[in-house]
């Protein structure tokens, strides 16, 4: 997901593994899955098992995969179908999937027999590593949107993003992110920026997935920042993270504020999407902008919702149903003509 | 005379128009892409430029439409702007008080929602195309009925028929279903009209409050059957203006106006048609990711390239 390799690879690591990171999404990532999937499942899924195989390829024999609770929508059954799917296909392999409900138990059960050393301590340092790599990456995250938005020469801020990972990636210790986190800060520090301008801000809802993944929602980030927009986003695994450790007050807080509107969560990010986009207008945002993948059922059902939503708060919202399409134009279309809307808004 | 040139290049048809000084429309064109923008734009201008008077001098350009950059590029157009707001600035143009517009094109449709004169909503169709010009267009053809007389059609049904206008697929199985059937051809295109324009509400309008006035422009709009059922459909008057199939022409025209105030055009002048430019496009092959790169050239020079994910072939 996006950045979020380097947290789990750090974890991993630390625990004795030899991690093998599936090679970043590509064409050729996309093709495999599409091949290889259900053809009405949702695209985050054909995303997974192009990656799954890619990984595979190169030698990986055990996959961790990130599971729902199961019961809500589709992505509860993700990993069944994925590891079928890869089992008929012949690969040997092992499948560990991390859910919010078991993730101690696989921490401390399944993890502790990876590597030589089986000491609790090593489980506890290693959640620490994944902990703080976590962390800093959200850090990290939100320093570029900001960077994109001020910066003076375009570009300059995700130069140094991809700088910043390597950086990190690098750090074995707690003690070393700590001290490399703050020599990340001061590089972004250092990105001549424009502080005068007042850009748009611009919140992004949705499906956790397609969110984060900037090949699977075509750079969104990036192209709202060469406009100049200042991109927010309430999403990260630091967040889920903290969610687990229920640490986390502002994910109930959130799904409280779109009970009027839906009562239950149905799965994906369709409470928090009704959530954030309130808490969006009451602080000013001047827009919001949904990405889900075409044919999420919850996602669709906050869909329906939003627009009551968005008359209620006037908070303007657009919204992007994602699939394997690669062209590009139409969302710039779309973006340039919602980031015109909003600035003669605010002219007024 | 000074004037202002804007283009809008779609996937079905090319527009072209020329205002004056006071944003009076001197002259415009419609004619079709047929897939090749360079061509189109070229033969339009030519053809243009033939029926306007010797002292004409244009003074600035504006693009836009799915090709906008492409020819922005190739005309060395001042704006290459979006067609959501170049259309809207055309309606609002001819009508200011106009609150929604409803644009149905070649390959999209869209809704603005206007109010005081500003933009404050739109959608656009988002994952197909159910409804738009180009599957009216397949259909004429598979009739044998000229475009031009669909709309016509479609006023002569006596009786109602149901035509599916969820997705092209179930709308043309439908349509051959009930001729098989013997239902007569007028009721079938007035049936299609109906489909057309409760998937456009449901789909693109659903949610937007729609006020009047309401001006329905896009090459569809010439499609009397379709600005009947939107009225019957809306309660309201649907207004067709007289331009409706080059506002977006038009409202680019009128946006470069703005643009190139105090400043000279960059346009190289009508010659442009009798350049040699061409596309070409490659596989980069530098990573998995394979980017199809597309490479403008005038006149065998590289002037644009785009289409790459990294960013390495920007830089010409």
């Amino acid at each position: 997901m996006g950045n979020n390799w380097v947290a789990f690879k750090g974890l991993l690591e630390t625990l004795g593994a030899q991690v093998i990171v599936p090679p970043r999404i590509t064409k050729r990532t996309i093709d495999l899955g599409v091949k290889y999937s259900p053809e009405f499942v949702c695209f985050p899924f054909k995303v997974n098992i192009g990656n799954f195989i890619e990984a595979l390829e190169a030698g990986a024999d055990t996959l961790v995969m990130v599971g729902g609770t199961g019961g809500t929508c589709r992505f509860g059954f993700y990993n069944i179908v994925q590891k079928r799917i890869l089992d008929d296909l012949g690969y040997k392999f092992d499948m560990i999937v991390f859910r919010d409900d078991n993730f101690w138990e696989i921490l401390f059960k399944k993890f502790r027999k990876i590597g030589e050393d089986s000491s609790i301590s090593k489980i506890i340092k290693a959640f620490r590593v994944l902990w703080w790599k976590a962390k800093v990456i959200s850090e990290i995250e939100d320093l570029v949107r900001f960077n994109r938005a001020y910066e003076k020469r375009i570009g300059e801020a995700d130069r140094v993003l991809e700088k910043a990972l390597m950086m990190l990636d690098e750090q074995k210790k707690v003690k070393e992110i700590k001290e490399v986190r703050s020599e990340i800060k001061n590089l972004f520090k250092h990105i001549p920026k424009d502080l005068k301008k007042k850009p748009l801000r611009i919140g992004i809802i949705g499906e956790v997935y397609v969110r984060s993944e900037p090949y699977v929602n075509l750079d969104i980030e990036k192209e709202l920042g060469k406009m100049g927009v200042l991109v927010d986003q309430k999403m990260s695994v630091y967040k889920w993270l903290k969610v687990i450790l229920r640490i986390d007050l502002e994910r109930a807080w959130t799904a409280r504020r779109a009970r009027p509107y839906l009562k239950v969560n149905a799965g994906a990010e369709d409470q928090q999407s009704i959530g954030h986009t309130i808490k969006y207008a009451k602080a000013g945002t001047d827009g919001v902008i949904m990405l889900y993948p075409f044919s999420c059922m919850p996602e669709n059902i906050a869909r329906g919702i939003l627009p009551n939503v968005s008359r209620r708060y006037k908070i303007p919202i657009l919204t992007f149903s994602l699939d394997e399409q690669t062209g590009k134009t139409g969302m710039i279309t779309r973006l340039e003509a919602f980031v015109d809307l909003l600035n003669r808004k605010r002219r007024r | 005379m000074k004037a202002y040139l804007g283009v809008d290049i779609g996937s079905i048809s090319t527009n072209i128009a020329i205002i004056s000084e006071d944003a009076e429309v001197i002259e415009s064109l419609y004619i079709r892409t047929l897939g090749q923008p360079i061509k189109a734009v070229q033969d339009g201008l030519r053809k243009i430029s033939g029926m306007l008077t010797n002292n004409v001098e244009i003074i600035g350009v504006g693009t836009t439409g799915s090709a906008r950059r492409l020819i922005g590029v190739m005309l060395n157009a001042d704006l290459i702007k979006n067609e959501i707001i170049a259309h809207a600035v055309g309606a609002i143009h001819f009508y200011p008080d106009v609150q929604t517009v409803l644009e149905i094109g070649g390959q999209d449709s869209k809704i603005i929602i206007i109010r005081q004169g500003i933009v404050t909503d739109f959608a656009m169709n988002t994952v197909c195309a159910a409804g738009t010009g180009s599957f009216l267009d397949h259909q004429a053809q598979r009739l044998n009925i000229p475009i031009e007389e669909f709309g016509d059609f479609a006023l002569r049904a006596n009786s109602k028929v149901n035509i599916a206008g969820r997705c092209t697929v179930f709308a043309e199985s439908d349509m051959i279903h009930k001729a098989q059937l013997g239902v007569g051809i007028s009721e079938i295109i007035n049936g299609l009209c109906e489909a057309i324009v409760r998937n456009y509400l449901n789909n693109v309008g659903k949610g937007k409050e729609i006020l009047p006035p309401v001006i329905f422009q896009g090459g569809v709009a010439a499609n009397k059957g379709v600005k009947r059922a939107f009225e019957k459909e809306l309660g309201y008057e649907v207004i067709v203006p007289k331009y409706y199939d080059v506002m977006g022409a038009i409202g680019v025209a009128i946006l470069a106006r703005e643009e190139v105030k105090g400043k000279n055009t960059n346009f190289p002048g009508f010659e442009v048609s009798d350049i040699e430019f061409r596309t070409r496009s490659f596989e980069c092959g530098g990573c998995p990711n394979n980017c199809e790169v597309i490479e403008t050239l005038r006149e065998n020079k590289v002037i644009d390239r785009y289409g790459d994910r990294c960013g390495k072939w920007e830089v010409l």
